[in-house]
């Protein structure tokens, strides 16, 4: 239970692992915006090229990488098969009452290409990308969210709270459910709503001990000096790199190339 | 010279039953009166709601006190702008260690005092390094706290605390959830800090073992001071604090069995070797 790791990443020393969240953040940003701008075999092209590239320069093993892809296999089926059969055209073959037309299948094909490459673009972000990393980038890149009166500061230190609790709320779930099922307590056999049932005792005593930890947690960073982002300094900033300016111009021809390509 | 100043504090609390909500005030602490001297290590005992885990939290300014007034180098905790001060003067340890943990590495979390004050990048770094030394927690700097036992855990919240360079540490039963080993490691720790860098301890405890090496015993009972001094003075009235429902430390009461019992063994023994010289010395 210790062990269990949030998102999915995946250690390795690489250059995009080194690479600054933000930098990170910005790059899928691109690629995403990229592949909805792309129409044409080109445009995928470069964008397949470009991922290729992406993908061997991390270092992560292209199986944990696809593996990213199962959840989304039934919605990639029924999207394409929907594409292939309900677009009007040129008929290619019939099943039944269904026809198959040569717009679909292209349209088929270039949907489908594009969901998975939004699930690897994405993928790749949080296989390099540590969850703390993230953290910071994301509150340092919505920074300037704080002149609105979004509160930048407070919602990253509560996901990084978030991250630290986890695993100490997940031990403790499976403690409570031990000693509940060493009272006899049953949490496996029964229909959906019987097994929900079954939760209420585990969640009640959960929700009490949450709570108390939070009250423990805010005295200490209290008793630490706490007292909200305004005039904190970090231990480690995130300070952008060469890697980075390299990584910003490779990821400005690209997009250039993008647009050109439509 | 005196760090921590109570003068005729006061704190009470309300009481709500749950069953038929009626209201009772607790008074935790009533007309406290204590000094401690700067530098010192001071042991407080006390059996549960003596009142001993308020007085903590009052120094730190966590909370606020009824009535009287504590200070803290010379700070009031009642005035707001110097809160701040306070607990960056006077650091706190928790009795749970993984309550007190906030960052999710580390050396991130004993910056997290440091970074509050608004510490420079470059003094945040040998800050750390120092009070991770301190604690002998270097080798786990960039680990994850969720990996530790709970005896690191401890110790890397009170590297939190030293990175904050406090001249005194509070620590409201730092042991209670530990294993004897983790205990042994905290307590070593916390001496060390006390000898080498001169810094005043208050640990809070109901480990009678616990007050031995202390300089001076403070034993609390319902809100109140109920003994004062040093461990061989405290612990040579075995009866006053069986009274105050408190043990003392093992070694302690064989020797006032033994002493019951006719051998003549001198009072206030505390430690082993003490115990056996006195027993020796009977042949």
């Amino acid at each position: 239970m210790r062990e269990i790791t949030l998102g999915q990443y995946y250690p390795a020393d690489s250059v995009l692992h080194r690479l600054d969240p933000r930098t990170k953040l910005a790059g899928t940003l691109v690629f995403l915006i990229s592949l909805f701008i792309a129409k044409g075999f080109p445009g995928y092209a470069v964008a397949t090229v470009f991922l290729a590239a992406v993908i061997i320069m991390s270092k992560v093993p292209l199986s944990f990488i696809v593996r990213g892809l199962k959840a989304i296999v039934i919605l990639l089926l029924i999207s394409v098969s929907f594409n292939i059969f309900l677009t009007d055209g040129t008929p290619i073959f019939t099943l039944g009452p269904l026809k198959a037309t040569r717009e679909g299948l292209n349209l088929a094909l270039f949907m489908g290409v594009r969901l998975i490459y939004l699930v690897i673009g994405s993928s790749i972000l949080t296989l390099t990308t540590t969850p703390n990393q993230l953290t910071d980038g994301l509150e340092k890149s919505l920074g300037f969210l704080k002149k609105i009166g979004v509160p930048v500061h407070e919602i990253a230190m509560m996901m990084s709270i978030a991250l630290r609790f986890i695993p100490i709320l997940t031990e403790e779930t499976d403690k409570i459910m031990k000693a509940q099922m060493a009272r006899g307590a049953d949490f496996e056999s029964g229909g959906i709503i019987k097994k929900a049932k079954a939760m209420i005792p585990l969640l009640v005593p959960l929700f009490i001990s949450a709570f108390r930890r939070a009250g423990d947690l805010a005295m200490a960073m209290e008793a630490r000096c706490y007292h909200g982002g305004e005039g904190r300094t970090k231990l480690r900033p995130l300070h952008y790199e060469r890697r980075d300016v390299i990584a910003y111009i490779i990821l400005a021809v690209y997009f250039v190339l993008m647009i050109i390509m439509k | 010279m005196n760090i921590i100043e109570a003068i005729k504090l006061n704190f009470d609390y309300v009481n709500r039953e749950e069953s038929d909500g009626t209201e009772t005030v607790v008074h935790a602490l009533s007309d406290l009166d204590l000094t401690i001297e700067k530098g010192s290590f001071v042991c407080i005992l006390g059996h549960n709601g003596s009142g001993k885990s308020t007085f903590a939290r009052l120094i730190n300014g966590l909370n606020l006190p009824t009535e009287g007034t504590i200070l803290v180098s010379g700070m009031d905790t009642k005035e707001e702008e110097k809160l701040l001060a306070i607990r960056e003067t006077a650091g706190m340890v928790f009795q749970n260690p993984d309550n007190q943990i906030i960052a999710n590495v580390v050396e991130e979390d004993v910056a997290f005092g440091p970074e509050n004050m608004g510490v420079p990048q470059a003094e945040l770094e040998t800050r750390v390094t120092k009070a991770l030394e301190n604690v002998s927690m270097t080798a786990y700097r960039y680990r994850s706290p969720n990996r530790l036992s709970g005896g690191q855990k401890q110790r890397v919240a009170i590297a939190g605390v030293m990175a904050m360079k406090p001249e005194c540490i509070v620590l409201d039963e730092p042991t209670a959830m530990l294993d004897p080993t983790g205990r042994e490691d905290v307590l070593k720790t916390v001496h060390e800090l006390n000898r080498q860098d001169g810094i005043t301890i208050v640990l809070i405890t109901h480990y009678m073992e616990e007050a031995v090496d202390a300089d001076r015993v403070i034993v609390m009972d319902h809100g109140r001071v109920a003994m004062d001094g040093t461990p061989v003075e405290i612990f040579g009235r075995v009866e006053e604090l069986k009274k105050l429902s408190l043990s003392v430390p093992v070694m302690t009461e064989l020797a006032f069995e033994l002493k019951k019992a006719g051998l003549s063994i001198p009072e206030g023994v505390l430690r082993e070797e003490e115990l056996v010289e006195a027993i020796l010395k009977n042949r």
